[in-house]
């Protein structure tokens, strides 16, 4: 007998709109991309042409996003990444493992963590509250990326475009707690669920 | 405090977990001086007032061993490098 189990957004009902009336100071949108974990293995520069040949993704050290053709690899330490690629029919772990070969470990985390994209004017005001980096623009731009804590939470963040808009993603259980603070926090400048 | 990770810039000292002195690296069990050894590097430390050489462990960004060189009299960080690049 085969079971079938349907997809559920692990931030659900935890979102709602916020003063629609009035122009909202920030949207938020749920991403469901594929995401994998990749670890380096052995010298940076084999994994860094690796990168390159397979998906033309030029690599970008530090704590950056290196991202092309779709793909985006999200620095969360020195040899570590996490990667995102819109759903599509390929799964994202396995062409990375035939990809990137032996210059790296590959994990498929694709149910494990919640994306959000967060946008807009007030974006970054609201960040304010919880993370404990400087978000100002000439400390962190598009294509930076951070693994810290929010509001006691787990996150990688990394900045999108000047908008700001930033993509945050959470591990999948603390997604409830994380949209909660992020309820709190954006009340007073109004939000737009997309 | 703010510790300047080599990897994600500074950050609070509540993102890091602290290990303590630098000890240097674990002694050999099979050694005849085992015993004496261990007793060392378990218990002796040399808690000086001034730079002291530390392992921070940083949790909630990269998960990276580091070895910080901290003034325990004010804490004020000389450096902080990757513990890998280093001698442990």
């Amino acid at each position: 007998m085969s079971e079938v189990l349907t997809f559920r957004s692990p931030c659900a009902g935890a979102l709602k709109d916020i003063g629609v009336a009035a122009t909202p100071g920030v949207s938020v949108r749920e991403r469901s991309p594929q995401i994998a974990t990749v670890i380096a293995r052995g010298a940076i520069a084999d994994f860094a042409a690796r990168l390159k040949a397979s998906f033309g993704v030029q690599w970008v050290e530090g704590s950056k996003v290196s991202s092309g053709g779709g793909l985006v690899l999200v620095a969360t330490g020195p040899r570590a990444w996490l990667a995102l690629r819109d759903a599509g029919s390929e799964n994202l772990a396995t062409s990375l493992g035939e990809g990137l070969g032996e210059t790296a470990a590959v994990i498929e985390q694709s149910s494990g963590y919640a994306v959000l994209r967060i946008a807009g004017e007030k974006a970054r005001a609201t960040f304010e509250k919880g993370l404990g980096i400087d978000l100002h623009p000439r400390a962190f731009a598009p294509g930076d990326a951070a693994s810290t804590s929010c509001a006691h939470l787990n996150v990688v963040i990394w900045q999108v475009d000047g908008a700001p808009t930033y993509d945050v993603a959470v591990p999948r259980s603390f997604a409830a707690a994380f949209c909660h603070w992020l309820m709190e926090s954006v009340a007073e400048f109004g939000l737009k669920v997309l | 405090m703010r510790i300047p990770c080599p990897f994600c810039g500074p950050r609070d000292v509540s993102e890091f977990v602290t290990l303590g002195e630098a000890t240097g690296p674990r002694p050999d069990p099979a050694a005849p001086d085992a015993a004496e050894k261990f007793f060392a590097y378990a218990y002796l430390r040399s808690n000086p007032a001034g730079p002291s050489e530390e392992h921070w462990y940083h949790a909630l960004g990269c998960r990276s061993w580091l070895k910080v060189v901290r003034d325990t009299r004010t804490h004020e960080i000389e450096s902080a490098a990757l513990a890998r690049e280093g001698a442990r």
